[in-house]
C-alpha cells in the first residue's frame, strides 16, 4: 500500500520533522502530495517555516516547489498568497499572526504551485490543523522548519515522519548514529505502570512521585537550571520524577547519580534537548526515561545527497539506518520506491 | 557627473558613469603573494562576471596567504522593480509614543530580556537596543519609562535564558546573533524556540531575533515573531513588542 493511504487510514494529521536543515522535509512532503494526487484523499497542508520559495534563505540553494491538486486545503501567510500560481479560494482569514502576515485558509480551485508559511508556534498550529479538518481535509500534513520538532508532539499531530539525510555529517556512520539517536528519543517507551497511568491526568507540573504514588511538588517556577535542587528532594522511596518542561543534558546529568531508584517521566520526546554522546553516556549510568504519550514514528525518509556536494550510496544508507532503528519503514524519497 | 535615466528593471553598479558596472571587492586567497597569485585573483574575478578585472592592491598576510583589493566591471543586472522584501509592517512610534502606549494600553511595566546566545560574544547589537545610551541618537530600552529591560550579555545558554524569562515573567525576549561560523546560529536559534515550546511559554512571549544576517523573512522559518536587521533601533523593537502584546492579548 502507498504510504499516503496508510497514513490516511490511521491518522488525521502527520508532521514531517527534519533532523537538520536540507534533510529533505519538503521533498518528503512532495512525495506524499504526489502519492495523494490521483487518489481521493483531500490533503490539508501547512508549514511551521517556509516552503515553496525558490531559494533557501540561509544557504541560497534551490528548494523544491510545491504543486497542489484541486480541493487541497492550505494554511499560509497573507503576504505570500500571491507568490504561487494555483487558483485559490480564500475560506477564512484567521487571527493567527506570523512574520509574513496573518494566516489565511484557502481551498485550491485550480492546480498549481503554492508557497506555505503557517503559524510559527505549536499551539496556533494545532488550532489551524483543526480548522483545516473542519473545512474537509482528510489528512493534514504539517511540514516542520529547519530542525524544529515541537509539532511532532502527540498534543499537536497524531504521527510523524522523520526526514534525515547526508547533510547531517560527511561520515555515513555519524549520519546513522545521529538519526538513530533522534529516532530513539522520539520512540521513548511509554510508561506501563498502571498505577501511575491512573494518576496521569494529575501530572501538570514538575513533581516527585514516591512508591505510594504520592506527588511532591517542588517550589519552583521551572525545573530548568534546578536539576540539583530536584535531585536533593529524592530519597530511597522515590519512584519517578515527572518533568513538565524542557529536559536538557545538564538536567539529565544532575538527576543521574547513585544507584538510581527512579525513572524520569516526561510527556513526550519533543521535550528532550540532549545529544548522541551525552545521552549514550547517561544511559550507561542507568538513566531511565519514559513518556506519558509516545510519539508514533510512521517512517524515516532519507536524502542521500547533501547540498554541499557530497552523497552516500542510497541502498547502503537506507540499510544502515534500517538496522539501527528497528522496525520502522525507511524510504529514500529521491530514489523513490517503498 | 551626468545622471542618465535609470532603468529599474536592469540595474547594475555605478562608478563614474551610469551602468558602467564598476565595483570594488576584497578577499584573501590561500597562496603566497606574487604574479601567480594576482593572476589567480583576476581569473576568479572574471569567473564572477567581472570584466576588466584588475588587482589594485595585494599584500602578504604572512602565512603564505595573500589579501587582494580588486576593481572590475560587473556584467550582470538585477530587476529592482519586482523585488519584494517582507519587513516588520508597522508605523513605528518614538520613545515618547511607546511610553504613552504602554501607559494607556498595557498599564503595567513591560519586561524585556535581551541576550547574545550560544557561542556569540558580540554584544554590539543587543547593547545598541538595550543600553541606556542607545545608539546613533536613539536611546536604548533601559531608558524607557514602563519598560524593565534586562540585558543578560553575551554567550548566554538557551536554557539559562529560558529559565530567566520564566523567573522574571518576561513579556518579550530579544536574541542577538552577530558573528557565528558555519551558520551555527541557525540551530542555536531554533533550539531556543523549541525549548520555549517544551516549557509551554512560546505563545505567551514575544520572541524577537536580531542581527546582520537575520531578516524578518528568516524569522518565520526560525519560529520567531520578528527579525530585525541592521538599521533597527530600540523604538522599532519596542513598538513591535508593545503592539504585539496588545494584539495577541498578552497584557
Amino acid at each position: 500500500m502507498r504510504l499516503i493511504e496508510e497514513l490516511n487510514q490511521k491518522y488525521n494529521s502527520v508532521s514531517i520533522i527534519g533532523l537538520a536543515k536540507n534533510a529533505g522535509k519538503t521533498v518528503t512532503l512532495n512525495y506524499l502530495i504526489e502519492e495523494a494526487y490521483d487518489s481521493t484523499i483531500k490533503l490539508g497542508l501547512t508549514s511551521t517555516g517556509r516552503d515553496g520559495e525558490r531559494l533557501d534563505l540561509v544557504t541560497e540553494t534551490e528548494k523544491p516547489t510545491i504543486f497542489v491538486g484541486v480541493n487541497t486545503i492550505i494554511a499560509t501567510a497573507k503576504s505570500i498568497l500571491e507568490m504561487g500560481d494555483a487558483g485559490l479560494e480564500i475560506l477564512e482569514t484567521t487571527e493567527f499572526t506570523s512574520p509574513l502576515g496573518n494566516i489565511v485558509l484557502c481551498r485550491v480551485k485550480a492546480e498549481g504551485n503554492v508557497q506555505l508559511a503557517g503559524p510559527s508556534n505549536a499551539s496556533d498550529t494545532l488550532l489551524v490543523k483543526e480548522k483545516m479538518i473542519d473545512y474537509g481535509a482528510d489528512l493534514v500534513l504539517i511540514d516542520g522548519a529547519i530542525d524544529r520538532k515541537a509539532v511532532a508532539s502527540p498534543r499537536i499531530t497524531d504521527a510523524c515522519i522523520i526526514a534525515t539525510g547526508a547533510v547531517l555529517s560527511r561520515d555515513i556512520k555519524k549520519v546513522v548514529s545521529q538519526t538513530a539517536y533522534y529516532a530513539s528519543i522520539f520512540l521513548l517507551p511509554g510508561v506501563e505502570d498502571l498505577e501511575l497511568l491512573n494518576i496521569k491526568f494529575q501530572l501538570n507540573r514538575t513533581c516527585i512521585i514516591d512508591d505510594e504514588y504520592r506527588l511532591n511538588y517542588p517550589e519552583m517556577k521551572t525545573s530548568l537550571g534546578h536539576g540539583r535542587a530536584l535531585a536533593s528532594m529524592t530519597d530511597e522511596r522515590t519512584r519517578y520524577i515527572y518533568l513538565s518542561g524542557a529536559v536538557t543534558t545538564s538536567m539529565l546529568k544532575d538527576l543521574t547519580f547513585g544507584k538510581l531508584n527512579y525513572t524520569i517521566l516526561i510527556d513526550d520526546g519533543t521535550q528532550v534537548f540532549s545529544d548522541y554522546y551525552n545521552y549514550k553516556n547517561l544511559k550507561k549510568k542507568g538513566l531511565r526515561l519514559e513518556v506519558l504519550n509516545p510519539i508514533l514514528v510512521e517512517a524515516i525518509t532519507v536524502n542521500p545527497i547533501a547540498p554541499f556536494g557530497y552523497s552516500f550510496p542510497s541502498d547502503e544508507l537506507v540499510r544502515m539506518i534500517e538496522e539501527a532503528v528497528g522496525p520502522i519503514k525507511v524510504v529514500d524519497v529521491l530514489g523513490g520506491g517503498v | 557627473m551626468s545622471l542618465g535615466k535609470v532603468d529599474l528593471t536592469k540595474i547594475k553598479p555605478y562608478g563614474d558613469t551610469l551602468n558602467d558596472g564598476k565595483m570594488q571587492l576584497s578577499f584573501t586567497l590561500p597562496v603566497p603573494k606574487g604574479d601567480e597569485a594576482d593572476e589567480a585573483a583576476k581569473q576568479l574575478a572574471r569567473k564572477m562576471g567581472l570584466s576588466e578585472a584588475s588587482v589594485v592592491h595585494s599584500h602578504d598576510l604572512g602565512v603564505g596567504y595573500t589579501f587582494f583589493i580588486m576593481y572590475g566591471n560587473c556584467s550582470h543586472t538585477v530587476d529592482y522593480s519586482v523585488i519584494e522584501v517582507p519587513k516588520v509592517d508597522l508605523e513605528f512610534m518614538d520613545k515618547k509614543g511607546v511610553e504613552q502606549y504602554i501607559e494607556e494600553n498595557i498599564k503595567r511595566d513591560v519586561v524585556i530580556i535581551g541576550a547574545c546566545t550560544g557561542s556569540d560574544a558580540h554584544t554590539v547589537g543587543i547593547d545598541a537596543i538595550m543600553n541606556m545610551k542607545g545608539f546613533d541618537g536613539h536611546y536604548g530600552l533601559e531608558r524607557y519609562k514602563g519598560i524593565e529591560a534586562i540585558n543578560l550579555g553575551s554567550q548566554v545558554a538557551n536554557e539559562e535564558l529560558v529559565a530567566k524569562a520564566i523567573a522574571l515573567n518576561a513579556d518579550a525576549v530579544l536574541v542577538s546573533q552577530v558573528v557565528t561560523q558555519k551558520d551555527v546560529h541557525i540551530p542555536n536559534l531554533t533550539q531556543l524556540v523549541e525549548m520555549m515550546e517544551a516549557e509551554g511559554i512560546r505563545d505567551k512571549i514575544i520572541l524577537v531575533a536580531g542581527g546582520p544576517r537575520l531578516s524578518h523573512e528568516l524569522a518565520q522559518e526560525l519560529g520567531y515573531d520578528a527579525g530585525f536587521g541592521p538599521g533597527s533601533f530600540a523604538n522599532h523593537v519596542a513598538t513591535f513588542v508593545v503592539k504585539q502584546m496588545v494584539e495577541r492579548k498578552l497584557i
